[in-house]
């Protein structure tokens, strides 16, 4: 009761007292647990226990609110100025702990017997940074940046973090000398006083008991700490691949290092988080790599790595991948699920041991630390259940959705990538984990422009297509599983653009558009298109869309070459308000698009579209392509053409509507 | 104790990162040495510094340090390492919101020392030692920046280590204060105490004698030759 009437005296809010103390069995330790509050919001939580000899103080942010992309690198600035000022605090003057500042806080560990003196150094340099230090951080960051940054292992990290959860999100934020070099000592101050304040904060100390709370010197450093409004930001939610995607990057020796990701939509208090996190015991225990099941407020996921050779590291994700296939078809049997559930105990009960893991255990997986504290670990775990398991795997593992990161001999790290990913799908990136161009230099003096003008000569001439007054094009649609559409296409080129889809002569859906307008019409109900979906149906309004770019508000690039194994392809990027839109790929020789690839939003994440355009035929001396199929979401769609009418009559009032 | 060197290294290695810092260092330093480790910023002396104070482990050898030895040290006992040795910085690293006297007895309340008559004549004694034996109520900001490096090696004093590691002591000092330290630290050496510098600064190697090791490629080697 000593601490809690300590923390009254020193004018904290008691919140809750609790006094656990753990049965004695199998080496079980005790632990005493006390929480206050204080006034500024600041909660502080007292683990202690005899069987501690060092002493362990943790400060976690619930960082929701504080994560936010600022200019790249700050918080890492901050980081690093806080360890040098804590490294010649400790240092200086004899004392020693170990520590690490993390995404959401720091930790430290020491020696018991002086943790109030160097856990006061912690605190008073938290709340009294040297932004004289910065200087010399940022030139030892920028010095050691090789040394750090290109170890094989780290660059898959880097790579494969870059790509789960993209540059906009702070888990995805690369950060680069040229970042480091633009940062000062004001924004490192400045992002410390922005995001670290009490009011989300919560100051953990695990020590022996000869400590009886939280010690005076430490709260007399945070009580007059203000708390402050906390602003949610607006974060961008990761979103998964559709497909298995994979990234390469070139290293020395000999070994490939892998990396594999995987988001899980799942919160950490959902209650298939047990389920989930009794199930990373079988997924590591399946393959050679080491697999786990991260679950984060901010973006659960599940991550491996492996290392070895290609054929290593092919056989460990290849394992991985059947262990969460199989863990789909089947419940494990009742007898697995105990040893799960016991393996689990012996983890969590060995975690009670160290003062820090305790600290995270405490702060990460309360409901675990209570079990175990409590002796109700088997009444915790009982509602698990082999069915359970197989559920979660159902709704949460995607082993066809895996991101892919490996760094190696570039033959070796390309043969782990396409041993699972489909080319199109695979990216090349540098050492910095920076994406590098997949294509070749372009012919001297050549532009976008010179590639589509000559696609539209080989289809019969820029200025055939320029007297075009209106087309109309039919033919079928065939979608995966066999279905069969009528497709009709009408457009009188400046006035408007119709598409309708049929089913037996049934209108099922249309999409009409006027210059800087449209309507989608479902079984007859219209609606206006968003912008996005209007721009995909804008090219309808011009005889030679490609050459419309002014009216379409596109710029195009000619970016590279692609070598195909039977020829070359020029690689045209379109690209909108400095984001791309399209990538076509038309074929060196004949000049005729053959290809392009789209990056879009859907309602439920991003999509890639590829079409191909093949059968190119002559309709009144133009060229168009009568075979176009469409592969996105794995889902295959074949626009067949039996006719195209240039110029044909075209009824202009079905373009208009009330 | 004494029959032992303060400092030996076999073999030793650092590694960062995957990265080799220092490889193959054999090193033996006794008591009474003043020994300078020079190099170009980044050829490993403050990492050997660190290895000798625990805050880096080896990555490879073997290692004693005042008779604690490197290899098997932990996060539960380097604390014992740490008091036994001096450690002085070209920062200084003082705690800025309290005086030079309240620095010193911040340290000694955290090595164990109750309040009383011994701790205040320790400090007292401390300060007297460097020269600032009428100064201990100035907060550090009011000091000048060699006072400021006399009050960090005064804290160094505290708990009489045999060994003094200092990095870069006057690296932040004009040469005449620059003088004052290096006197400073070759009176510590007179009285049997063992220092070991890293520094740039040519000068104090002549000025001031004493063993030099040279850090290049990775590597240390001991060298007559004082570069100019």
């Amino acid at each position: 009761m000593k601490s809690g009437m300590k923390a009254l005296k020193h004018g904290a809010i008691t919140l809750a007292f609790a006094c656990l103390i753990l049965t004695p069995v199998r080496g079980q330790v005790a632990v005493h647990v006390a929480t206050t509050e204080e006034p500024n919001g600041l909660k502080c939580v007292h683990l202690a226990s005899d069987a501690y000899e060092t002493a362990a103080l943790v400060m976690e942010w619930t960082f929701k609110p504080a994560l936010e992309v600022e200019r790249t690198g700050t918080g890492e600035a901050w980081a690093r100025t806080l360890s040098a000022q804590w490294a010649a605090d400790t240092v200086g003057t004899g004392l020693h702990c170990h520590w690490t500042v993390t995404p959401t806080g720091f930790e430290a560990q020491g020696d018991a017997a002086s943790v109030v003196e160097w856990g006061a150094l912690l605190l008073r340099g938290l709340r009294s940074p040297n932004s004289a230090l910065w200087q010399n951080v940022q030139a030892t960051w920028i010095d050691g940046w090789g040394a750090s940054y290109h170890v094989p292992s780290t660059v898959a990290e880097r790579i494969l973090w870059t790509e789960m959860f993209s540059l906009r999100h702070p888990y995805g934020e690369r950060v680069l000398p040229s970042n480091i070099e633009a940062i000062t000592a004001s924004d490192v101050i400045s992002h410390g006083a922005a995001y670290w304040h009490p009011n989300n904060g919560l100051l953990l100390l695990s020590s022996p008991l000869t400590l009886e709370g939280i010690p005076e010197p430490w709260t007399e450093i945070l009580t007059d700490w203000p708390a402050r409004e906390i602003k949610k930001p607006a974060l961008p939610l990761p979103s998964r691949p559709r497909q298995i995607e994979a990234f390469i990057a070139e290293s020395g020796g000999d070994s490939v290092h892998t990396a594999v990701g995987q988001l899980l939509r799942l919160k950490p208090n959902h209650p298939d988080a047990l389920p989930m996190l009794l199930m990373a015991h079988h997924l590591d225990a399946a393959s050679s790599g080491s697999c786990e099941v991260v679950l984060d407020a901010l973006a659960s996921r599940l991550h491996f790595t492996v290392s070895g050779t290609s054929s290593d590291a092919i056989g460990s994700i290849q394992a991985l991948q059947e262990a969460m296939v199989g863990s789909t078809r089947s419940a494990p049997t009742k007898e697995a699920l105990t040893s799960w559930k016991q393996s689990a105990f012996e983890e969590t009960t060995a975690t009670l041991e160290s003062p820090l893991a305790a600290a995270h255990l405490f702060i990460h997986r309360p409901k675990w630390f209570q079990a175990v504290a409590d002796g109700e670990w088997n009444a915790f775990t009982a509602s698990v259940r082999p069915n359970d398991i197989q559920r979660v795997a159902i709704n949460y593992l995607r082993s066809e959705n895996l991101q892919i990161s490996v760094v190696g001999p570039l033959d070796s790290a390309r043969a782990v990538a396409l041993a699972f990913a489909d080319a199109q799908f695979l990216g090349l990136y540098d050492k910095n984990a920076e994406a590098l161009s997949p294509y070749g230099p372009v012919p001297d003096g050549m532009t976008a422009l010179d590639v589509i003008r000559a696609h539209y000569d080989a289809c019969g001439g820029e200025q055939a297509f320029a007297a075009l007054k209106s087309c109309r094009r039919e033919g079928t649609m065939e979608a995966s599983g066999g279905m069969i559409m009528d497709v009709l296409a009408e457009e009188v080129y400046g006035v408007g653009h119709r598409t309708a889809i049929s089913i037996d002569g049934r209108v099922m859906m249309e999409n009409v558009v006027q210059p800087g307008e449209g309507r989608s019409l479902q079984m007859g109900r219209p609606r206006p298109m968003p912008d996005v979906e209007y721009r995909r149906y804008e090219p309808g309004l011009y005889a030679a869309d490609m050459l419309a770019l002014e009216e379409r508000d596109l710029t195009a690039g000619l970016i590279g070459t692609y070598q195909r194994a039977d020829g070359t392809e020029w690689v045209v990027e379109l690209n909108r308000d400095g984001t791309r839109v399209q990538r076509l790929f038309f074929d060196a020789r004949t000049h005729l698009l053959l290809r392009s690839e789209e990056h879009r939003t859907g309602p439920t994440g991003p999509v890639q579209v590829f079409v191909a355009y093949d059968e190119y035929q002559e309709f009144d001396g133009l060229q168009y392509a009568t075979k176009i199929t469409r592969l996105s979401n794995n889902q295959r769609m074949v626009l067949t053409l039996e006719s195209v009418e240039p110029n044909a009559r075209v009824d202009k009032s079905q373009f208009e509507w009330e | 104790m004494n029959d032992l060197p303060l400092v030996h290294i076999e073999n030793g290695g650092v590694t960062i990162a995957e990265h080799a810092v220092l490889q193959d260092v054999n090193l033996t330093i006794g008591a009474g040495e003043l020994v300078y480790l020079i190099g170009k910023t980044g050829s490993g002396k403050s990492s050997l510094l660190k290895c000798l104070y625990g805050e880096r482990a080896l990555s490879h050898g073997q290692g004693t340090v005042c008779g604690h030895d490197l290899n098997t040290i932990n996060r539960k006992n380097v604390h014992t390492l740490r008091r036994d040795l001096g450690i002085v910085f070209q920062d200084f690293a003082l705690l800025p919101d309290r005086s030079a006297s309240d620095n010193l007895d911040f340290v000694l309340g955290a090595t164990g020392w109750s309040k009383g008559t011994a701790r205040e004549s320790r400090i007292q004694a401390c300060l007297d030692a460097v020269g600032l034996g009428t100064k201990g109520y100035k907060m550090p900001h009011a000091l000048s920046g060699g006072e400021q490096q006399r009050l960090a090696i005064a804290r160094a004093l505290l708990n009489e280590p045999p060994l003094l590691i200092a990095d870069e002591p006057t690296g932040n000092l004009d040469p005449e204060t620059t003088n004052g330290i290096l006197q400073l630290l070759h009176d510590l050496v007179q009285k049997d105490r063992t220092v070991i510098m890293a520094t740039h600064d040519h000068h104090a190697l002549r000025a001031y004698p004493g063993r030099v090791l040279h850090c290049s490629g990775g590597r240390i080697e001991e060298t007559t030759n004082v570069p100019s």
